[in-house]
């Protein structure tokens, strides 16, 4: 998996010359969570559908 | 099987939490729809949208989807007596409710028996004035316009983009 360093600059260098900070933190904040999602399920920190549905229904 | 992360799961329930701020039944209902719409993904892996906002490379795999169909749907109305509550899921999923006057509405003026949670606590809102023509209909007060699109996970280009620090 490339370095979170490098996913950062490359989607940031992507982006045009007149992106405000808004823009950039959003895109920074996606790649985030894709990563940090991504990292969950290899750590198995995960639940099936199934499970969910149950846990909603008690919310 | 689909998997869910435990963040994604965190998100959902976020997400559930704000809505459940106005109406417990509608973040119920979201949450809901929202994992329904992943159950499909053993039979279609590569549904969806490749999402803009990473490149190609990083978003092999990562898909985002929508809720709602185009056509606005009519889910309810509520209410007894001198008013009635009218509710409209929005394209973009928002949901609308106002106040209607008896007979402003005939479609919608009959009075449904609707279980208490259904209800909208009322909190007033004008900011989102002008975008539905019908809003602006003489007689009808506009009480809340609530929006279910901070979705990020699942949701494509007119997810509404958080403001100030995303991280927060």
């Amino acid at each position: 998996m490339e370095s979170l360093k490098e996913e950062a600059i490359s989607a940031i260098s992507k982006m045009p010359d007149s992106a405000d900070i808004d823009e950039i933190m959003y895109r920074l904040y996606v790649i985030d969570k894709v990563r940090k999602g991504r990292e969950a399920v290899l750590q198995g920190d995960v639940v099936s559908t199934e499970e969910l549905k149950r846990e909603i229904e008690s919310w | 099987m689909v998997k869910w992360s435990l963040p994604a799961k965190t998100d959902l329930k976020q997400i559930h939490d704000y809505i459940a701020m106005d109406s417990r039944y509608y973040a119920k209902k979201v949450a809901q729809t929202i994992v329904e719409k992943t159950e499909d993904l053993p039979s279609f892996p590569e549904r969806g949208r490749i999402v803009p906002e990473i490149g190609v490379a990083i978003s092999d795999g990562v898909r985002s989807c929508f809720l709602t169909k185009e056509k606005q749907r009519v889910r309810g109305s509520c209410g007894t007596g001198k008013s009635t509550w009218l509710q409209q899921v929005l394209p973009d999923a928002s949901i609308c409710t106002k106040l209607i006057r008896p007979g402003s509405c005939q479609e919608h003026d009959r009075s449904l028996q609707v279980p208490e949670d259904h209800r909208i606590r009322g909190r007033a809102s004008q900011d989102h004035l002008g975008q539905d023509p019908e809003e602006r209909t003489p007689g009808a007060s506009l009480r809340i316009h609530r929006s279910a699109r901070s979705s990020g996970v699942s949701k494509g280009e007119e997810a509404q983009r958080p403001t100030g620090l995303p991280f927060a």
